[in-house]
């Protein structure tokens, strides 16, 4: 059996190698794609280059608590201040909720708890990142708190004895840089957030293991269900298994290759400080051969699915440019998850990159061990499952004539 | 002595259209079985069940007592399917293609050299052995086509109207490298719609129309269904009622085909009967512009089971 299939996809391979547009796709266009992204967005890329997404839930709504906003504003945060809880609050990624006492409780020199709630759909190293700016936050809000003191005539204890003026200078120190400021910085490998070169070159990988694949495949499938040797192939004593197993192994192999070539790729941009991009894989880089075999292979059997889907070549190719791109995007290649509304980081889900992406970012940026490939793997395998299954029963021809 | 291919009550039908209405036949070992009929017969379905890339409806197909459908993998093992339509592979070269196609069937290294250079030599491609495929003429592809269909010595050589669509001198040529597969002594079935060819080389045959075989034998034993005798055509200014009156009152004489300002007849006793039959359509008052006299072949006996000329 597997010798069989061996023998198909080293054909398969051939043919692919002596189309010369696809070794341009496979080799000239993504690490010129690669190269040109990740020197836009070469930036350090640390943590303080993102804003992160959060909603406060102000029921103090006093001059204290708008005075902490304030401060949150100063922060890298993408900040939306409500009043009361909104009616769809349990969608919201991240919320910090002021409680009502919080201007008494610090007048009074009482105790005061912010609630800090994140939905189990929002990132990890996004809330990493964003407990940091928080924690950057509470710091200057108390180096702002003391320099107000200082500046009072008198003390208060209750916050309705607080005038008009001291309250617009509170406000107004708030805006000030603040005296004391944390500056975070990560031991051991990687950033938190992935950005700059630690997102696009990620990124470009995963997009042109899709597209290689995708395009690539879907053209040799379709060429090779007009031109009959695919009917042909199924007269033979190789069961359709075997045929279409045959297919999926060499179009597997392709997308490591592919992701092969861009790991190196973007290795030696980083070594070379290409355009100023800083990157690298990290200590962990042959533990993404683990999760690449799954990813190619799913988006091997997708390439089945697509290819036997279509009649023609122009068909199929076309599709193949659209799903690719569409994978691409909502898997999270483009541009950080994080900055795409809610509805789509469901649908990224259903995108083999996005596992892919997670895997990388558990790997490279949160510098994780090989336990954190594991769940995405197996996702990969599950789509790789499914889709072969589709493509099987997609692929089916008629007679020979 | 068990057919190496026997086929029984096979069906198949796309939605509505019945393409295959319940086929049965055998070929023995070392025969050439002809399946004549015209576009559209069913000949092309049924092959394709044979070769497992159809489902049957219905019906079974055994090879050397083999279901297809017990053992797929031992029934296409001994086949060798030749396509209608060329399937190869453009970008290799026919040397490449056969490397290829026989190591599917397992063979390789020196054996499958010398079986590649044999062939190339047998369908006369060894001087473009190694141009890509995309480089040959259409006679030139479908040669290949050919001799991938040979390359594991197959027990059972389908070939799928082999000369369909190919200019005379290249059909000339495809027709000798039958022949010569035909004088090894090998099994085939052969599909045509050239009753030339079926004539020339097959040793039975069936005629096959709408899905359905509408006779089946030798050469030989077909024409005696048309009956002993001679064939008169005789065209004229007459209607086709009128003239079936007036062959009612003409004996001997057989209808084949009666149309408008045409008629084909069979005269009993052979070239001696045509005078006599002649001076009674003329006595009946008939004016005729054009006679024929000729022995019957194939063609005449698919027209009387068809009322269809083989080629439209
Ligand atoms: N996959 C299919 N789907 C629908 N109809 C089909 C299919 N394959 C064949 N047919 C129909 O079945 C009938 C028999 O077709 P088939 O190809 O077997 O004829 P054939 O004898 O090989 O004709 P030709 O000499 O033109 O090759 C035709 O009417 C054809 O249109
Ligand atoms: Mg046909």
């Amino acid at each position: 059996m597997t010798g069989r299939m061996w023998h198909l996809a080293r054909h398969d391979s051939r043919l692919f190698l002596l189309r010369k547009e696809n070794l341009f796709f496979m080799l000239v266009m993504p690490i010129l794609f690669m190269l040109f992204f990740s020197s836009v967005f070469r930036g350090g890329g640390g943590p303080e280059d993102v804003k992160v997404k959060l909603s406060v839930i102000d029921q103090d709504r006093s001059f204290l608590s708008h005075a902490f906003v304030r401060q949150l504003e100063g922060e890298h945060f993408d900040l939306a201040v409500f009043d009361a809880a909104p009616a769809d609050s349990v969608e919201l990624l991240r919320v910090l909720t002021i409680p009502a006492s919080f201007g008494d409780s610090i007048l009074a020199g009482r105790k005061v708890e912010l609630d800090f709630t994140k939905h189990p759909d929002s990132n990890l190293s996004y809330d990493v990142a964003a407990e940091m700016h928080l924690h950057r936050a509470q710091v200057a809000f108390l180096g702002t708190l003391i320099r107000w003191e200082q500046e009072l005539s008198r003390r208060f204890d209750h916050i309705d004895q607080v005038g008009e003026a001291d309250r617009a200078r509170l406000l107004a120190l708030a805006a000030e840089p603040s005296l004391v400021t944390v500056q975070d910085r990560w031991a051991g490998e990687g950033r938190p957030v992935p950005s700059g070169a630690g997102q696009s070159i990620p990124g470009m990988l995963a997009m042109f293991v899709v597209m290689t694949v995708l395009i690539g495949g879907s053209e040799s499938l379709t060429r090779e269900k007009h031109q009959g040797t695919l009917a042909r192939l199924l007269s033979t004593p190789f069961s359709r298994g075997e045929v279409l197993g045959g297919k999926v192994l060499h179009l597997t192999l392709v997308g490591l290759v592919q992701a092969l070539v861009l790991m190196g790729a973007g290795e030696a941009m980083g070594a070379f400080h290409l355009f100023g991009i800083d990157f690298s894989w990290g200590p962990h880089a042959p533990t993404l051969i683990l999760v690449l075999i799954p990813y190619a292979f799913a988006v091997a059997c997708l390439t089945l699915f697509v290819g036997g889907l279509f009649r023609t070549t122009q068909q199929a190719e076309s599709m193949a440019w659209l799903l690719g791109m569409i994978l691409a995007a909502i898997g999270g290649c483009w541009w950080p998850l994080e900055a795409m509304p809610h509805g789509a980081r469901v649908l990224a889900a259903f995108s083999p990159a996005y596992w892919a992406m997670s895997a990388f970012h558990a790997l490279i940026t949160f510098g994780q061990g090989p336990s954190a490939v594991i769940l995405p793997s197996l996702i990969l395998i599950g789509f790789g499952a499914l889709f072969a299954w589709l493509g099987g029963r997609t692929m089916r021809s008629g007679g020979i004539g | 002595m068990t057919p190496v291919l026997a086929v029984e009550n096979l069906r198949k039908s796309f939605g509505d259209l019945v393409a295959v209405d319940g086929v049965d036949f055998e070929v023995a070992e070392g025969e050439i079985f002809g399946f004549l009929g015209p576009n559209g017969a069913g000949k092309t379905t049924t092959i394709s069940m044979i070769a497992g890339l159809l489902r049957p409806d219905d019906g079974e197909i055994r090879v050397d007592g083999v279901s297809i459908a017990d053992d797929a993998r031992a029934v296409k093992r001994k086949l060798g399917v030749v396509p209608q339509d060329v399937a190869v592979y453009a970008e290799l070269s026919a040397r490449e293609n056969l490397r290829f196609w026989g190591g599917i069937y397992g063979l390789k290294g020196q054996a499958l050299r010398e079986r590649i250079e044999e062939l190339l030599d047998q369908v006369g491609l060894s001087e473009r052995a190694d141009d890509p495929v995309k480089q040959y003429s259409g006679g030139m592809k479908r040669r290949l086509n050919l001799a991938m269909g040979l390359i594991h010595r197959p027990r059972l050589i389908l070939l799928d109207e082999p000369t369909v669509g190919i200019d005379p001198q290249a059909r000339k040529k495809i027709l000798e490298i039958v022949e010569s597969i035909t004088r090894g002594g090998q099994t085939v079935l052969y599909t045509t719609h050239y009753l030339e060819e079926a004539e020339s080389f097959c040793d039975r045959l069936a005629i096959i129309d709408h899905g359905r075989i509408l006779a089946e034998g030798s050469i030989a034993q077909l024409k005696a269904q048309l009956g002993e005798g001679s064939l008169l055509t005789v065209q004229g200014e007459f209607l086709e009622q009128p003239f079936r009156e007036i062959l009612a009152g003409l004996g001997d004489l057989r209808e084949v085909e009666i149309t408008d300002g045409r008629a084909m007849l069979l005269v009993p006793g052979g070239s001696r009967g045509v005078g006599p039959a002649l001076e009674g359509l003329y006595g009946a008052g008939l004016h005729l512009d054009d006679v024929l006299i000729k022995e019957p072949n194939l063609e005449d006996l698919f027209l009387k089971l068809t009322g269809r000329e083989l080629r439209d």
